[in-house]
């Protein structure tokens, strides 16, 4: 159905940010960072690991992120992703290009109504 | 340990030979981080739950696709890349167009055509690109030591030589465009 994959490019456009801006505040562990944008999204964003951990990668590699592995004590240590400046500077230009997107789309929505 | 770690375990024995080609720290940390979300999230207070294992591990799908995305994100180890250059180079060795050779060249230099859009599409542009530009040298290198070595062989007429040339320049074009165009619809998606 080409409208289903219109709104699977849409969302896949979108995770990138949202994951940006759940690291914004304070580091996170990729279950962390699935569970938080599946309740914060009201399970519009169920991410699968398969997408979510290479994106993460994709993220580091291009120097937006960092990650660091860390024992909590819990027997298994848990790789931490937090944003780095460039990722920061990154996650602002993103976020107003998405409001500026935002609120032209629904201009021209309601132009029409 | 209980049946679900087994399957977990079991799991990411799978995920491991198919991420075949990876480093083997980029290996431990994908399979680390892999099993410690299928761990948590099959948890029951503290305990691994035994049905949650088998419901998270039949959400994930096959090992092999579950890799493949992996691959899609991750760097081959330098020991496979050049594994792929000797093996890009020893195919352009058939694929100059020597009379000696006849048409075996031309069956030859499809594969290797084949064989670097393959390998780009596997893995990145810059890579790609030096694959096509060691297959485009290898060929002027072994026609120079042929023709240096024997004077029983020749490349023919004008014709053998323009298409000698133009292959090799059109090669590592092979090895830059299907990566080049795989990132940049990658990259409009979202994802790479």
């Amino acid at each position: 159905m080409i409208e289903k994959e219109w709104a699977r490019e849409l969302r896949k456009g979108s995770i990138q940010l949202c994951i940006l801006t759940l690291l914004n505040k304070q580091r996170k562990y990729g279950f962390q960072i699935s569970r938080e944008l599946k309740e914060l999204s009201n399970d519009y964003f169920d991410i699968k690991e398969g997408t979510l951990y290479p994106a993460l990668h994709i993220l580091e590699k291009r120097g937006y992120l960092k990650s660091e592995w860390v024992d909590e004590g819990t027997g298994t240590p848990k790789k931490y992703y937090s944003l780095t400046d460039d990722g920061r500077a990154y996650l602002r230009e993103v976020k107003k290009e998405w409001y500026e997107l935002n609120r032209n789309v629904r201009n021209v929505l309601e132009a029409e109504k | 340990m209980t049946s679900g770690e087994r399957e977990i375990n079991e799991y990411m024995a799978k995920v491991r030979f198919h991420l075949l080609g990876l480093s083997e720290k980029d290996k431990e940390n994908i399979l680390k981080e892999l099993k410690d979300h299928i761990s948590e999230s099959s948890k029951k207070g503290n305990e691994i739950d035994d049905v949650k294992v088998k419901k998270k591990i039949a959400e994930l799908g096959s090992p092999r696709k579950m890799a493949i995305k992996y691959k899609d994100a991750y760097d081959y180890s330098p020991a496979f890349k050049l594994l792929f250059i000797v093996i890009g180079g020893f195919l352009s060795t058939f694929t100059i167009p020597l009379s000696a050779y006849g048409y075996f060249s031309a069956v030859v230099l499809s594969v290797t055509f084949l064989y670097v859009t393959y390998i780009s599409l596997r893995t990145n542009k810059r890579f790609g690109s030096v694959l096509g530009t060691v297959c485009g040298i290898e060929r002027l290198v072994v026609l120079g030591m042929f023709l240096a070595a024997s004077k029983g062989y020749s490349i023919g007429d004008s014709y053998g030589i323009v298409s000698l040339a133009l292959v090799s320049l059109i090669i590592p074009m092979v090895g830059f465009l299907p990566a080049y165009y795989k990132e940049s619809y990658n990259e409009r998606i979202g994802e790479e």
